[in-house]
């Protein structure tokens, strides 16, 4: 079911917000074990809030698509008085006293927040192995990674638990979970929604964003959390505009770039056909095919990097001398940071200033670029590395390759499932607008979603 | 290339051995992309920062 489903029986009296809100917390914990999406479940306040949804849906006050929706957000976002991990050691005891922006406006849209998500430490990695609240675990495989950082987001959604969930999106956070476990999972634009109150991993690079079943359910997301807020200095002015595609959305005209070097290089098997069978889709649906040549995205790959390690670093740096509380990968990366100089940091800004213009030239020949996710379907937990086209490549700078960039970037990317590789995990097609343009990124992903190969979710 | 470890020693930095086994190759590989990128840095090419004046962010 999705959330316009949801909410269509809500209002038409067939189930009640406390009746979805039972559901979604019994499936939580008949799941909790095997899958550890969850690092904190928020029963009692979930009960109550799904009795206020419906309490104000009988006294005829309606909040809109996401009254009554039992949803998650990644433990990375403040909640008032419930612990914020960010899924580390370091912050497992912190409780703050008020709640980030992307929690009130959920709140304020009526939905009912059951839990916080399990992550990778800090938003700080791909695998969601949390060294001190478990390894999340992919639905479709448990002996597989659902990706990440947002991996018990991803997980939680994909296996029914709630109906969105709430990532972060530094490095691809959002969108290689999305594609490993078979969501949607959308990146808006940078300044699209506040950062406010979510513990930062990279102050120009973080983007806060949901992972839902449906593209129209992430577009309803964005229509509830897309928006200015004064305590995000990078939060943007620019309106926010309806982001639901219609009905039936065209693609009429639309031309849509496929990357002739870089993004189909280097790919498992069963992914570039994947991604070559949307494009096609997209073509019979009157879209117009562009072949482009991208730059240098690897070069980018790294300056991003360079950026990310040294922000992190900095951030980070208070807990200096609690080494031993982080997991070594996270450690390790710390310390990269942290022997990165002045100059190398600003020389990165000043590179990505022009990898920026030279990027941007793109958009004027395609309205969108489609590509895969990642260039593989989800590793094993515990792999280091994975071969892809006869070389060995560590696993997150092969799940990162194809959706680094696009932070430092700053445009808005949606990662739309898009087939299976052949053992029989999800594959995901990104799909990436100029900044703003979130709303002809959803209608393209709207436009292909009933297309897609679906397959039903093993039994857990 | 940076002598990482003199880097390192220099801010009080005490990776274990075996953590400098994955930390050298990722140090000298982002190392070896900026020392290539950045002769093409035009001169005033200001970095990307948020920095604003005090009053601008009132500003529409």
């Amino acid at each position: 079911m999705t959330i316009q489903e949801a909410a269509a029986a809500l209002r038409a009296r067939r189930v009640s917000a406390l009746e979805l809100t039972r559901a979604s917390l019994e499936a939580v914990a008949r799941l909790q074990d095997r899958l550890r999406a969850f690092i904190t479940i928020t029963e009692q306040n979930a009960l109550e809030a799904a009795r206020r949804a419906d309490e104000e849906l009988a006294r005829g006050l309606d909040r809109g698509p996401l009254h009554g929706i039992p949803v998650a957000v990644k433990d990375v976002y403040a909640t008032r008085g419930v612990r914020t991990t960010c899924g580390a050691k370091i912050f497992a005891h912190y409780t703050p006293d008020f709640d980030a922006a992307v929690v009130e406006r959920l709140q304020a849209a009526g939905a009912v927040l059951v839990g916080k998500t399990n992550m990778h430490e800090l938003a700080y990695g791909i695998t969601s192995t949390n060294p001190h609240y478990g390894a999340v675990r992919n639905p479709w495989n448990p002996e597989r990674i659902p990706g990440g950082s947002s991996g018990g987001s991803a997980a939680a959604v994909a296996a029914g638990m709630v109906f969105l969930a709430m990532g972060s999106d530094t490095g691809g956070s959002i969108r290689i979970p999305a594609a490993y476990c078979g969501t949607v999972g959308l990146k808006p634009t940078f300044g699209r929604v506040s950062r406010y109150g979510v513990l930062p991993l990279d102050f120009s690079l973080d983007h806060m964003g949901p992972l839902t079943r449906s593209v129209r359910d992430a577009a309803l997301a964005l229509n509830a959390l897309a928006g200015y807020d004064p305590r995000d200095e990078t939060s943007s002015r620019r309106p926010v505009e309806d982001y639901l595609p219609p009905e039936a959305p065209s693609l009429d005209g639309l031309r849509l770039g496929l990357p002739e070097n870089f993004y189909f290089e280097g790919v498992e098997a069963g992914v570039a056909e994947s991604v070559r069978e949307a494009a096609g889709q997209a073509e019979r649906q009157g879209a117009c095919l562009v072949p482009v040549r991208v730059p240098d995205v690897g070069a980018i790959n790294t300056v991003s990097r360079i950026i990310l390690m040294a922000e992190a670093a900095a951030v980070m740096e208070p807990y200096r001398a609690r080494r031993e509380d982080f997991g070594q990968d996270v450690r390790l990366l710390l310390d990269q940071g942290r022997l990165l100089s002045a100059t190398d940091y600003l020389q990165a800004q000043r590179l990505r200033r022009m990898m920026r213009d030279e990027f941007s030239r793109i958009w004027r020949q395609v309205d969108c670029l489609l590509t895969p996710t990642t260039p593989n379907a989800a590793p094993r937990i515990g792999q280091s590395t994975v071969e892809l086209d006869g070389a060995l490549e560590d696993v997150r700078l092969a799940a990162t390759r194809f959706v680094r960039a696009i932070n430092m970037m700053g445009w808005p990317a949606l990662s739309l499932p898009c087939g299976f590789s052949r053992e029989g995990l999800p594959l995901g097609l990104q799909i990436i607008a100029p900044p703003f343009q979130e709303a002809r990124l959803l209608r393209v992903a709207a436009a292909l979603e009933p297309a897609m190969p679906r397959r039903p979710l093993p039994d857990l | 290339m940076p002598d990482w470890k003199l880097i390192a020693a220099g801010r009080g930095l005490e990776p274990a051995a075996e953590d400098w086994e994955r930390i050298l190759p990722v140090m000298d590989s982002m190392q070896a992309v900026l020392d290539r990128l950045t002769p093409a840095i035009p001169l005033l090419l200001e970095p990307i920062v948020t920095f604003r004046c005090e009053g601008e962010e009132h500003q529409g």
